[in-house]
Formats: structure tokens, sequence, C-alpha cells
């Protein structure tokens, strides 16, 4: 046991002088960290960012900047006490200019203190509490209420006035939920909301509940580990309503079992740039790996342009447009009191022989 | 009618499942007498074996499954010979073993993660509408479940009370000095519970795949439930703790007849904690009976 | 002289670091019926419970027919011939009547085990009543003979008791001391540990007195009429 002990003090010591040692001097370089999960429930999502920021970093044309950049990832496991540490991290001891996030969650978390510490910060697929009231911070992603108001024009074209909303407990999904449901309102559509924690994988208490009931549709706003399991189950049961949702089926890689449902889905990537990632990883870009993508090169726009001081910094950010990114033509809309962000449109997509197929 | 019926219906699933974790639990507590939280390791071990064995390498199911069982078998055979044996001969060894148990749960998470990454894994069987029994929508597979693990536990309850090993294994639960002046090798019945322990683990790793889905993390919440059901059922006692996991089960899904379905985990911690401030000794468990002269 | 059953020299032993017995000697020849009394916390269980290895070690020696019974482990020591009733009965409780003796005769063919089992009911008939029913649920006496009947599946050359007399009313007592006497009759070598000295050395043959951790007096059953034994076990 005492052995054992020493080993381990050791292995941190040494661990703690390999890991920060560098010969960068630092007050020439600009330090992106990008504080994502890359373990836990929603690692799939971090995968997609890294590599998405990772190419756009590997792409800069270094010949041509001002400056240097390194980039630096921590892992925060979709934790909330962990999102704070890595952000502490890269902020106090590795001198992080920006920072890049992957997700309301994250994004709640990061925002203000980023914004306290004057640092930029872009958070992709977040919901408008990120960015409220915020100079530093920018979203970038299709915005809910481009989603929102895509996904109820569907709705009332099918002349729907009863959904069942099935939703995972989640501050991204839960925005999106609260928008939905106040717009529907607006327009005389009843949306149910029926909550699922983290853990509960089994739906058919509630399936059973709504089998004699009268509804048009169900809207699945769940996570990848509900999703699939909740598609099935509805199947199981021999409901024949459709089965809905918001960007949902972008996050799962098999989607046959929801062949012939639409969904909203935020912008495609170029294919330009799905080309370069394709060449560089062999696959197919999915989700936030052109929204990453884009944050990078804007970080590095930003910087290049209006220089180290936040404030010329995100000048360049807010007066972005027509800027050609991996999402297509980008620009930055918003203002102090609501937030800003770089905008994207919403498109509906269906699911046909097993592919995502854009509609409209 | 058809919603109660629904509802025994699921709480029988899901009731199974944590019936087969929770006595794999108590298999392993009785003998080694610490919270082992790698148990929920060897059940997500089971689950991306047959994972591995059926899906990518593509071997049919009657030979992937028993493979994958005993891989997850293996596991935790090999973990208790490695690392808690070692830790048993220490002075404050609950607290390592438990501390241990819980890294070994962590460390084959992060390795399951690596291998397999991180997206939501589903073995893509075809979606069979479900049959209407006694007003129940019940799939094939989920009979499947709700047959096979009253089947395994008879297998269990045969075992334990008409084999000699069982009898020895009962015993060692019991006092495990007084097994070994009887001749009783302790650390072979370590050996035995733990694989049995692990075996069962294995199983309810494949059911839950097979019937909703697999991901690296699913361990957690199927080794808590089964530890509150082992504690519901008498924590040590086998039988116990499988009847320990269907009440939980069932009271977890009635319980949400009225209440919204996100109440259910915390139906059941409630349940936990009931017993554990007013009868610790579980529902099925024997206080120690105090000594009377005749 | 014959070479002793038991012979146990310069014992040094007792729990983790706390050493209990200070260097004790005893020699058992087969066939005798030794007792081993002393005040609580003399060390008169460990004594015992050294020879099945539940101690910690510190020094000396324990020869059973001449084999270094330290070499074995606990679960070994069984088939070299000695069988052990605990303080306490400690039946197992969730177990019936009848899967204790098998338990008992754990390492027995199943015919040798039948047979042995018929025996024990012949001793003790209670148990062959109870055979179905749950250990936990006997009385204390029941448990004692169970207990008693267990060990005895193996047919063991010696027999050690713990406290057999523990917490059992004077009835009990009797019948639990007449079958020990029985026991030894009928050819099985006894070592008992007791607190009930004046019934321990009425049937003994040879006593041990084990004051804090050391052999205080060695002697037959005329130890009774010594006045200090009698002072201070016997009641005056």
């Amino acid at each position: 046991m005492k052995h054992a002990a020493t080993i381990l003090v050791l292995a941190i010591l040494l661990v703690g002088c390999t890991a920060t040692g560098n010969n960068v001097n630092e007050q020439d370089v600009i330090t992106i960290g990008v504080i994502s999960s890359f373990s836990g429930e929603m690692a799939v999502q971090g995968e997609h960012l890294e590599q998405g920021v990772t190419l756009a970093y590997e792409q800069l044309d270094r010949t041509a900047l001002t400056h240097s950049y390194r980039l630096l990832f921590e892992d925060d496991a979709y934790k909330s006490d962990k999102t704070a540490a890595a952000y502490r991290k890269l902020h106090d001891i590795d001198g992080a200019s920006a920072i890049i996030g992957s997700d309301s969650r994250s994004g709640n978390i990061v925002a203000p203190i980023a914004e306290t510490d004057a640092i930029l910060f872009c958070s992709v697929a977040s919901d408008p509490a990120v960015v409220k009231g915020r100079k530093y911070v920018f979203k970038h992603w299709t915005t809910p209420e481009a989603e929102v108001a895509s996904y109820l024009a569907v709705v009332e074209q099918q002349g729907w006035d009863r959904v069942i909303v099935l939703e995972s407990v989640h501050p991204g999904v839960e925005a999106i939920s609260d928008m939905i449901e106040k717009a529907a309102r607006e327009r005389g559509i009843l949306l149910e909301r029926h909550r699922f924690q983290s853990g509960d994988t089994d739906f058919r208490g509630t399936l059973a509940k709504l089998k004699n009931q009268d509804f048009d549709a169900f809207a699945l706003f769940l996570m990848p580990n509900h999703l699939q399991t909740a598609g099935k189950q509805i199947l199981e049961f021999g409901f024949e309503q459709p089965r809905t949702t918001i960007e949902m089926y972008d996050f799962i890689d098999d989607v046959s079992l929801f062949e012939g449902e639409w969904y909203i889905a935020p912008a495609d990537p170029t294919g330009r740039f799905v080309a370069s990632f394709t060449e560089r990883y062999g696959e197919a870009p999915e989700s936030v790996a052109p929204n990453g993508y884009d944050c990078l090169n804007l970080l590095v726009k930003a910087f290049e342009e209006g220089g180290t001081d936040p404030d010329d910094a995100m000048t360049v950010i807010r007066q972005l447009k027509d800027y050609q990114g991996a999402v297509g033509t980008l620009h930055y809309s918003g203002s102090l009191i609501e937030g800003g962000s770089i905008e994207s449109p919403a498109l509906k997509k269906m699911i046909v022989n097993g592919k995502r197929v854009l509609v409209e | 009618m058809a919603v109660l019926s629904q509802l025994i219906a699921n709480g029988l699933i899901a009731g199974s499942i944590y019936a087969l974790m929770a006595a794999g639990f108590s298999m392993m507590f009785s003998i080694q007498r610490f919270m082992n939280i790698a148990h929920g390791a060897t059940y997500v071990v089971g689950a991306f074996s047959a994972y591995l064995f059926a899906k990518i390498i593509g071997w049919p199911f009657w030979i992937a499954f028993p493979i994958a069982i005993a891989v997850a078998t293996l596991l935790g055979i090999l973990i208790n010979h490695i690392v808690f044996e070692p830790l048993q001969k220490e002075k404050d060894k609950n607290l390592a073993l438990l501390l241990a148990s819980f890294g070994m749960f962590l460390l084959i998470e992060s390795i399951i993660l690596m291998i397999f990454g991180a997206d939501v894994k589903s073995f893509g069987l075809p979606v069979e509408r479900g049959m209407d029994i006694l007003g129940a929508i019940i799939t094939p597979l989920q009979l499947i479940i709700i047959i096979t693990a009253p089947v395994v536990f008879i297998g269990i309850w045969l075992f334990l009370k008409k084999t000699l090993v069982g009898k020895a294994l009962r015993a060692t639960s019991d006092n495990t000095v007084i097994a070994a002046t009887m001749g009783i090798n302790i650390r072979a019945m370590t050996f035995i519970s733990t694989g049995l322990g692990s075996a069962l683990a294995g199983l309810a790793g494949i059911l839950v795949a097979l019937e909703q889905n697999l991901e690296h993390s699913m361990g957690m919440s199927a080794i808590l439930k089964g530890l509150t059901a082992a504690i519901v059922g008498g924590i040590g006692n086998v039988p116990a703790a499988i009847l320990g996991g269907y009440l939980i089960g069932l009271a977890e899904n009635l319980g949400i007849w009225y209440l919204p379905s996100g109440y259910k985990d915390a139906i059941s911690f409630v349940i936990l904690i009931i017993f554990l401030l007013f009868r610790p000794q579980g529902f099925f468990g024997m206080k120690k009976r105090e000594e009377v002269a005749e | 002289m014959k070479r002793p059953l038991l012979k146990i020299s310069n014992l040094e032993t007792g729990y983790d670091n706390l050493k209990v017995l200070h260097g004790i000697d005893m020699s058992v020849q087969e066939g005798a019926l030794i007792a081993i009394i002393g005040p609580n916390g003399s060390g008169k269980s460990t004594a015992v419970k050294s020879v099945f290895g539940l101690t910690t070690h510190f020094k000396g020696k324990i020869r059973f027919q001449n084999k270094d019974l330290s070499k074995y482990k606990t679960h070994e020591i069984v088939r070299q011939g000695v069988a052990y009733v605990p303080q306490g009965r400690l039946v197992f409780d969730s177990l019936s009547v009848e899967e204790n003796l098998d338990i008992g005769g754990y390492n027995l063919e199943t015919e040798t085990k039948k047979e042995r089992k018929q025996r024990i009911f012949k001793l003790f008939p209670i148990l062959k009543e109870k055979r179905k029913h749950q250990a936990g649920f006997l009385s204390g006496g029941q448990q004692q003979m169970l207990s008693i009947g267990r060990a005895l599946m193996q047919e063991p050359k010696l027999l050690l008791l713990d406290e057999p007399s523990l917490g059992l009313d004077p009835k009990t007592q009797q019948l639990i001391f007449k079958t020990i006497k029985d026991i030894n009759k009928a050819g099985t070598t006894v070592m008992m540990v007791e607190q009930n000295a004046r019934q321990a050395l009425k049937i003994c043959s040879k006593a041990y007195i084990i004051e804090q951790g050391r052999i205080a007096a060695v002697g037959g059953p005329s130890l009774a009429k010594q006045k200090k034994v009698k002072e201070l076990y016997l009641g005056g």
C-alpha cells in the first residue's frame, strides 16, 4: 500500500511537470481552448467538435498570420463541475484568450465567467440564455427561433393540433421545448410535455398512458441514448403517429429506425468543407464539426484583424457579414441585450433509405 | 385496466434486470463483504462483448452470447484476483476495496469508450410490434427477458440448495471462518461466487443491450438499481435480492401511474432510504437472532 | 511414553499485533479428555483457535501426529483429523440441520456421509426430528448438539470444543458434558475449553489452567481439591 502511494505521488508529479512544460514564448502565442465532453454520455459531440476545430487549426496559413496560435482541449465529461474546472485551467494556467464550447450546458457555465474575464467565447449549439446581455460571448448555430418557426410551420401544414413531446432533462432541450411550447400555444397547437431523466431509458410507462389517447404526432426532444430506445418502443407499441424532432436525428449514427420521418436540422456543411473533412478523417462531418471549424476560424480572424484586445476582437465578430464558413454564408446578428449569434438557416430533412435527405 | 397491465408488465421487465444485477451483487457480497461497484463494469463488458461478437464479427447469437457471458465472468474473476484479493489483507480494507472497485469501474468504462467510441450502439434487431397479453403490449424479446430471468433464478436456487458447492457457498456466507474449519476452501468459494455473480451481470447487460441499446456509461445506473434492490431485499441473501429486484421494478413502474415518468429513480431511492432507516436488514433479511437458553 | 497426539511447544500467539499467549506448552495423549480452564480473557479460546490457524502466530510449534500444523491452511487442517466446535455454537443459521451436517462432512464420499449422518442422528435423536428445520431457529441446546454433530461427521482423531456449555441451562449442560464424555469413551481424543470448571474437572483426564496467557497449573481431576483452584474457579 505504501509503495503504491509513493508511485502514485511520483506519477502525479511527473504528469504535472510534463503537462505544462513547453518552450513557447507565451507572449507571442494566442491560446484558444476547447471545452467539450470527450468522455461521458455526450462524448460523440466532443469528438465531432474536436474534428472540426482541429481541421481548421491544421489548415491555418501560418505564414500569413500575425500571431501564433495554440490549441488546447479540456474534457468536462458532460459534468458541470468539470466544465468550470476546465475553464479555470485554460484561463488561469494556460492563459487562453478565447474558448470554444459545444453545447448549452457548458455554455451556460462558461459564458458568465468568460464575460467577467473578457475572454472571447464561441458557444456552438447553444440556447439564447448563453449569449443574452454578453459582450464577449457569441453562439454559432441555427437559432432556436429559426428551428422552432420551421418546425411549427410544418406542423401547421400537416394540420396537427396535438403533439406529444418526449424530452430529456437537459438545459438545451428545455430551452427549445419552452420556446416551442410558447410559440405553439400562440398558434393554437397543444404540446404535451413528458420529461425523462438521463438514466431512465424506459418509456413504456408513458407510452402505456398515451395508448388510447388522441394526438397527431410525437416530438422527440431526446438525447441520443433516449432517442433510439424511445423510437423503438413507440413502434413496438404500435403507434402510427409520426416521430418528429429538431436536430436530434443528426446526433445518432444509424437513423434507419426513423425511416420516413421528417425533422428540422441546422444548416448543412458546404461541399468544400465536406470534401476536406472527408479527406482528413475518412468520414463525413457530423453535428457540431462544421460549427467548430467556423468558430476557430472566426476567432483567428478576430485576433488577426482586431488584435489581442478583446473589445477590438469582438468588434470584428460583430461586423461579420457574408463570411464563407463551413455551414455556408454567415453573418452576425443580435444586440448586446439579446446577445450575438452567427446565424445559419434551419432546414427540413427526412430519413430516406437510412439517409438524411434535404426536403426544403 | 390496460394501463395497469402495462405497468405491471413494465415492472416485471425492469424487475428482471434489476433482479439479475442484485442477485449477482448479493452473491459476491455474501462472501466478500464489500460493495463491489465494478459489478457495473462486468454488466457493460457483457453487453459490449456480445455486440462485438454478434454485430461486429458476425457470429450467431447462440455462440456470441455464451462467449460474451464467459468474458464478463472472466473479467470479474480477474479483477478479484488482481485487485481485490491483495487488498483483503489490508487493515482498513473495506474503504480500500470500495475505492478500488469504483476505480476499476471507471477504468473499464474508459477502456470501453476508447475501443468502441461514445455513440449509442444498437444490435439493430428488426422492430417487432408487441403482442397484446392481458392488455399489456409485450414484444417477443421482452417476453424472453421475463421468462429467462426466473429460469436463471431457479437454476441458481437449485445450485445453492441441492449441490454441495452451493451449500458450501451458503455456509461460507453465514460464517467464513467456521466454514474454513469444515474444510471449505474460502478462496475457491470467492472464485465461484465472483464468477457466478459476474455471469449474471453479463447476462443482464446482454438482455438490456438487445432490448434497448448500449453505451459505455450504461453501467452506473445498473449497479445503482442492483445495489438498491439487494439492500431492499436483504443484502447478502441471493433469493431476497431477487425479490428485491422485482419489488423495485414494480414499485417504480406502478409509482408512475399517476406521477410523471421522471420520478422513477426518485421512487427507487426513496424506498431505499426508508429501508435503510427502518429496516436495514431488508424486506426478507433476518435480524441476528439473540441466543436463547432452553 | 507414546508420542502425544497433539503437542504445543512454547507457543506465542494472538491477534494482529496483540500477543495473548506468552509461550505455552501442552501435550495431549491419544484418548485423553483435556480440559482448559481459567479466567475470562486468559487465552483459553486462543489456545484452541491456534490449532486451526485462526490466530496470529509469533513463535512456537503445534504438532499433530508429528506434523507441523502451521504448514497447513485452515481448510486443510480438518483433513488431518482435527475438528472444531466453536464457542457460541455458530451453526450455519440459514442452512437446515441436515445441510449443516453435510457441510461437516464436506470432503467425504456420499455414502460415507450418509452413514455418518445416521450415526449423528442416533447420538442426537432430536437432530433427526428437526433435520429439515433451519438451524438458526433451533434452541441453544439443539444448536450445540448440531455443532458437535457437525464436527463429528469427520470422525476426527481430535475434537476441539470451545466452551460447549456456554449459555445453556443446567440440564442441557449436563447432557452436553455426558455426550462429550461418551464421545471420548468411544475413542475420540477431546480438548475442551470450559468456563464451568467444576464439570470440566469432573470429566477430564488432565487439565490445564491458563492465566494471563501462561500455564498456571497442570494436573488431573485432583486439581479440584487445590485451595487456589477451589477459590478461583469452583466458588470456594
